[in-house]
Order: C-alpha cells, then structure tokens, then sequence
C-alpha cells in the first residue's frame, strides 16, 4: 500500500469512500478530478452502513475506479467485499490510517497469533513456539508466516 | 528446427453447415481418446499438400470433455492462400492429419463476476467451448454476436436452442449493427472477449480501454502464421572480447560453447529461458516462445538456442 | 530412507563446476509424471501414515481445485497403467472405473466426475498410490495459484502455508530469486507450458539426517541434527536430497501438474564415485552464500567439505 493516492486517468467515473478522519491522502486526487470536471461520487463511510456500501459498490459499472481511506480496522473487510464484487486491483487504491495489527502464521500448529506491525518475535498463543516474524505474506491468510525463532 | 508433438487424427465427417463453413470431426487414429481441453481452446493442423506443409490454428467447437472426437469449423475465406480452400475443397473423409495437443491463448479469466463474449462472423468459434464452460460452472454471461444474415450465422439454431437468455444477435441484411454502446452497461467484474476480424476486435478494444476497462479485463483472439526461419550467416561479438562466426547452420549458442565460451543453457528448443544474454548492439530475430512480444520489441535480450541476428552483427554480453 | 537402488539411477543434479539458481527444465524424454522404484511399498506405507495422521500438513485444497484434481487423477492413472502394466491396471465403462493397485493389492472402484464416489478428495485418493508429492497449480487470469497439493516430503516449507497463493509469493523467501529476475522469467516458462510437452528439471539440497518429511512444521524434530554434523560422521548423516520435478499441462483446467520426486543419498555413497566426488566438492567451496544459507547448509559446510576433502586425498593417495 502506497502512502500517496495517485490520480489514475481516463475513467469514467471515481468513487471515493471514507469516513470523517479520513480524508487526507485522498485529497490531492479529489481536486484534480474535480478540476478536470468528472464524473465522481463521495460515499461517507460508517461502520454500521456495511451493508449499504456493498449494495452501492454492486450497482457500478464498468471504467469506475475507487478510491478508499479507512482506518485499518476496517480497511481489509471493505477490500475483500470490493474484491468479491468484481473491482480488481487494476481499479481500485486503499489506504489506512490509525492502529494497525497484524497476523502470524505458526508454522508450526497452523494458528494466527496477533501482533504490533513492528513485532519481530513472539511466542504462539497456541503452542508456545518462539517465532520470528517473517516478510512472507499469505494473501489468503491476510498474515505473515512465523518461523522457529533461532538462537 | 523443432517441430512440437503431434496427435495423428482422420477426418470422420464433414457438414455443410452455412454457404461458406464447414464443420470437420477428427477422431484418433490409434483409439487412443484424445485429451479434454478448456473452454476458447484451440489447435494447429498441419496438412501436407504437394507445394509443402500448411499449419493452421482453429478453434475447438466440441464439448471439452468429449474425448473421442474433436470438431472445427473452417470457413473458407475470399483470399485463402491454400488453408481453407484445402479444407473445403480437398479434404475427404477418411483423410488423415496431424494436430497439435489443444493449447489455450483465450482463456476465461477466473476473476471475472460475468463474461461478455463479442463476435463477428466466424469470430463465434472460440466461444462455443467457453460458454459450455461457464454453463456448468453456474457463472453468468452474455453474447452479442454479429453476422451477415441469419443464414450465414454459423451456429445460429444451436446457440439459440441453448442459450436464448443470454444470445444477442445482430443481422446486417436486416440493419441491426452490433455496436460499442453496450460496453457502457456492463457491471464491475465484468471481463469482455472480443473475437472477429482484426477491424472489428480493434474497434471493441479501442472502446473499452476509452471507458475506462483495465487491459486485463479486455481479452481477443488473433491468430497468427507461424514465422518462417530466416537462416543467414552473421558475427556475434562479446562485449569484452572476441568476435566469432556463427554459420548458416549453427545457433548462436552452439558457435558459443565451439568456442569455449562458458554459456548456461538447458532445453536448446527455445522454451526455457535459461539462456537469455543481455544483447547490447544489433538487430535480433527473435524465433523463440519464451519472450513476451515486449520483452522481443525492447530489442535487449537474446534466447541463442534458436534466435538469430536481423543485423550483421551482434554485441551480446557474458558475464 | 537411504538410496538403495543402483547408483547409476540417481538423479545426480550436477553439471559444470558452479551452481546458481536458474530454471534448468528440459523436455522429457519419457513423458510420465511418476516412477515407481524399489522403495514403492516401504514409502507408501508412510505416506499414508502422514496422510491420515496430519492431514492439515499434508494435503490442502480450495473448492474450485476439483475438476483439476480429477484431471490430476485420470493422467496418474494413465501413466501407472502406460507404464508398469504388470503392477497396474483400469478398467472403464463409460465413467464407472476401477482402478487395481496390484502391488498394495487394493482395488477401487469410483464414477470419474463424480466426487461422492470416493471417500475423500481425487487428488487426496490417487497420492495414496504415487511415490511423488503432488501439486496442483492453476492457471487464473495473469498468474498461477497453488490451488491443491499432497505434500508428505517437502525440502523445509509449508503447504497448509502456501496454499491459494501466487507463484511469486511461493518463492518470496528465496533470496536472489526475485532480485535476478529469475521468478518473472520461471512465471512466464511455466505460463507457456503446452500439454504433450513435458518438463522435468531437478532441485537438490543438502540435509543432515535421512528423513523424507522435512516440513517447517516439523523443523523443530529434524533442524536440530544440523549442529551434530562433525567431520568425520558427514559421511553417514549428510545426505545430498534431490528432487525430480515434473510439469505438466493439464488441458482441461488450463492448469499445471508438478509432481517432486524426492531421493535421498548418504554422501558417503556419493563419494563412491570420484567424478562426482570431486565436482560436488568444487561446486560446494564455490556455493555463494546466499545459497548455501537459504538450502540451511551453513552449519556444517565447514564439516562437509572437510569431510570432502578427506576423500579426495584418499582417493589420491591409492
């Protein structure tokens, strides 16, 4: 995930979708389009209207690009429910903001364990291997693999 | 040169199907079943005639599990340079061929939430198999599909009876036009294939891309001859050293190790990869399968087991 | 499991006088996915125990694997059959098979297509008959996808890990391998495989120990012996592990067989014959040490080539 939102040309239509805190990174992409006079639509985002997010992100059609600013806590479920409905990674950006966990992988029993994003070590909740957390990412997982700690 | 496997089949039956198309089933000649293939697959037929060997690729028009015969359907075109004026006019049944195993350049693409497949004329071939695919896969789809008149629609009563919710036809002769308009309903997800005339798939692609469709969800089918191999003599230097001699009848990589200059290589057919070198000057001709058309117009690499130099010469490096 | 067949048969993996990581397939000349060797009844005894012990570890799939499974199913039997009639046979009617297995002696009668015919998965039911470590990886849009695999001997990694992901991402830990461009350039081979060509390259790795079932998940019962390898004991606890990878396109999913191989020989019986000897002991001294720590030979090199050395000398001294 970048840092900066980049505008993408040549759609016909942008969505945004963030909450209140959210609007920072998506900003600068927000005044091009509406300087270069394009179809766009803002969808205010709150936990509670889920649902009503997927409805409108089913109903889109073909050349729309998304845009989206969540905090991490929600981040991943908006981008699975984009995934299923159709938006590839060709058409959509995301970017969180605030606390952010993550999931290790014990290679050991199979468990996620929890952790900070700067965690280098931990022990498995489950079988209390030492593990050192790894840059291998499992896409399906949403988590990184926690190999046996050496030393 | 390498010639790639074959599967030796006889013509079994030929049908009429429109003025200008005929559908061919080829069963195997050893009774061995021939393999399954998937949804917009294709083969090459290789047919002998006395001015020498004509290969040609169609698109399989059976189920794609049916194993003991294969079906394509050849229409023969106004400029045939020998391929379906052979096919219609000296094929008999009995006959026997060569074909390649079923290869697929036109898959469906997995990701896609609904496929929209466009044809025109004879372009309906590959989307037969597909839409058998999808049908058992529950997925959903479209077809809008182009033709003269609805007695040269090829497949026309079939399509029909099979697919009446989701077939769209368009007859010129009664001026309906299949146009580019209907990109602009398709839902997110949607993945579009194009399959006609080089004109006809231009125009779709053209359209999609100006409404914004990413590349990957834009697919199309072109066939194209296979090249004929253009054996010349030229040098080849080593960017820090020598210069050698590659003959009419070596490849670069054989004047390479004659000369014993260390250069890693595995398969020798043009396949693998393995011995890529980084070319610094001159002109390439590329005759493997392994580079992407990119990767071959960016002019920087050479695969030496089969490539050769378009130029006189050739400044390669070995590290 | 020690190498007991004739040393002429090893898949010996070595040519020249360096290794690098590259992709090495050539076409096969016997076109089929599996072999059966002496060891057959002994390593499908404990395939089978992995299986039904640690299923989790051994075997994954996703749902839409199926069809590729039965495709993987129905291209392992042909070949068993192809290959070695006097051990196994099929009988067809229309989709009603059954398959005899005459070394095990088992017969099995299931309706190919139909899932509800078999007690568990294809692929999970036709690994229960091959030496080899079956994975099933499928072709989506762009990209191949570890889709389904039974995996009872891997060289140190995860499938219940690796499981739904993409070809790069399998090969991330490799260090170098993204860096030289080497998984753009495998992707893209494997991508253009065609059915009826197919490929077979070899891997090969050191270990201390002689099991088969290197899994991460086990590394804490096997890893340990790395420290115990001495100079004068290499001869009898390293082993050079090889594996024989097959890939084949399976037409109908659009997808790719690769079947692993895996053979085991003590360097002790490597070092029978001089010419390998003496190779395997310059490529080794020369193994940049990115290599040699991603294949975890770092501990003992230093034992290992000592342990070479020691045999070369031998061998000139006679």
């Amino acid at each position: 995930m970048s840092m900066d939102a980049v505008f993408i040309e040549g759609k016909r239509k942008y969505i945004f979708c963030s909450d209140e805190h959210g609007l920072r990174v998506l900003s600068s992409v927000f005044e091009n389009v509406k300087k270069e006079k394009l179809a766009y639509e803002w969808y205010h985002f709150s936990a509670e209207k889920r649902e009503c997010l997927e409805e409108f992100l089913s109903k889109q059609k073909m050349g729309t690009f998304l845009y989206v600013e969540l905090p991490y806590s929600e981040l991943h479920t908006v981008q699975m429910m984009a995934k299923r409905i159709g938006f590839s990674s060709d058409e959509t950006q995301y970017f969180g903001y605030g606390e952010k966990w993550i999931s290790i992988f014990c290679c050991r029993c199979h468990e996620l364990n929890r952790a900070e994003e700067q965690q280098t070590g931990l022990t498995c909740h489950q079988c209390e291997l030492k593990l050192e957390v790894s840059d291998h990412y499992s896409e399906l997982y949403h988590a990184f693999l926690g190999y046996p700690a050496t030393g | 040169m390498y010639i790639e496997p074959t599967l030796f089949v006889r013509v079994s039956s030929i049908e009429k199907i429109t003025k200008q198309v005929k559908k061919f089933t080829l069963f195997p000649e050893t009774g061995k079943e021939l393999p399954r293939f998937s949804g917009g697959a294709h083969i090459s037929t290789y047919l002998k005639i006395p001015s020498g060997l004509i290969v040609r690729q169609y698109s399989l028009v059976s189920h794609p599990d049916k194993r003991s015969n294969y079906e394509i359907a050849v229409r023969l075109s106004e400029n045939s340079k020998g391929g379906s004026l052979h096919w219609h006019q000296g094929m008999k049944v009995g006959d026997r061929l060569q074909i390649s195993y079923p290869k697929n350049h036109f898959s469906l693409s997995f990701k896609a939430r609904h496929h929209v497949f466009y044809a025109a004329g004879i372009g309906i071939t590959p989307f037969l198999s597909m839409m058998q695919d999808i049908s058992t896969n529950r997925q959903t789809f479209e077809l809008h599909y182009a033709s003269k008149s609805e007695e040269s629609c090829v497949f026309h009563s079939y399509i029909k009876k099979h697919y009446p919710n989701q077939s769209h036809f368009y007859f010129s002769d009664q001026h309906q036009r299949l146009q580019t308009t209907s990109l602009a309903n398709h839902p997110i997800g949607t993945h579009v294939y194009f399959c006609g005339p080089e004109g006809f798939i231009e125009q779709f692609r053209t359209a999609s891309i100006e409404l914004g469709y990413p590349i990957l969800s834009i697919h199309s089918e072109r066939f194209s001859p296979p090249k004929p191999i253009v054996l010349k003599a030229f040098q080849v230097k080593i960017h820090n050293g020598i210069t050698i001699n590659v003959s009419k009848t070596e490849t670069i990589l054989e004047a390479l190790h004659k000369h014993g200059i260390i250069a890693p290589y595995s398969c020798q057919i043009g396949r693998c990869g393995t011995c890529e070198l980084p070319v610094l000057k001159g002109r390439v001709d590329h005759y493997d399968s392994f580079l992407s058309d990119e990767q071959k117009e960016a002019n920087n690499c050479i695969i030496p087991c089969v490539s050769r130099a378009k130029s006189d010469k050739l400044v390669i490096e070995i590290k | 499991m020690k190498w007991t067949g004739d040393l002429a048969h090893f898949p010996y993996p070595f040519k020249g006088s360096t290794y690098r990581y590259s992709n090495n397939s050539i076409p096969m000349k016997q076109p089929y996915c599996i072999e059966v060797t002496s060891s057959y009844k002994k390593e499908m005894l404990f395939k089978r125990k992995l299986l039904s012990d640690h299923p989790e570890r051994c075997y994954q799939s996703l749902p839409h694997s199926i069809t590729g499974q039965w495709e993987i199913v129905e291209i392992v039997i042909d070949h068993l059959v192809s290959q070695y009639p006097q051990d196994f046979s099929i009988e067809q009617e229309n989709n009603r098979w059954i398959f005899t297995n005459k070394i095990l002696d088992e017969k099995k009668e299931f309706i190919f297509g139909e899932k509800n015919s078999l007690p568990c998965e294809p692929l999970f039911f036709i690994s229960q008959h091959v030496q080899e470590d079956l994975i099933y990886m499928r072709q989506r849009d762009d990209n191949l996808y570890l889709d389904a695999g039974q995996l009872c001997f891997p060289a140190n990694w995860s499938l219940a890990f690796n499981i739904g992901m993409k070809f790069k991402s399998i090969h991330h830990p490799i260090p170098g391998f993204k860096e030289e461009g080497l998984d753009q350039r495998i992707l893209q081979f494997l991508m253009r495989l065609e059915a009826g060509t197919p490929w077979e390259r070899l891997n090969w790795s050191l270990m201390a120990g002689d099991r088969l079932d290197t899994s991460l998940e086990t590394f804490n019962q096997w890893g340990r012996l790395r420290k115990q390898v001495t100079s004068e004991n290499a001869g009898e606890l390293v082993h050079i592990r090889v594996e024989v990878q097959k890939l084949f396109r399976l037409p109908r999913t659009n997808s790719i067989l690769f079947s692993i191989h895996t053979h085991l020989l003590a360097l002790e019986q490597l070092a029978t014959n001089i010419e390998w000897l003496q190779q395997f002991y310059e490529i080794l001294s020369e193994l940049p040490d990115h290599i040699v720590e991603y294949k975890g030979i770092s501990t003992y090199k230093k034992a290992v080539l000592k342990y070479l050395e020691k045999q070369l000398q031998q061998v000139k001294t006679l």
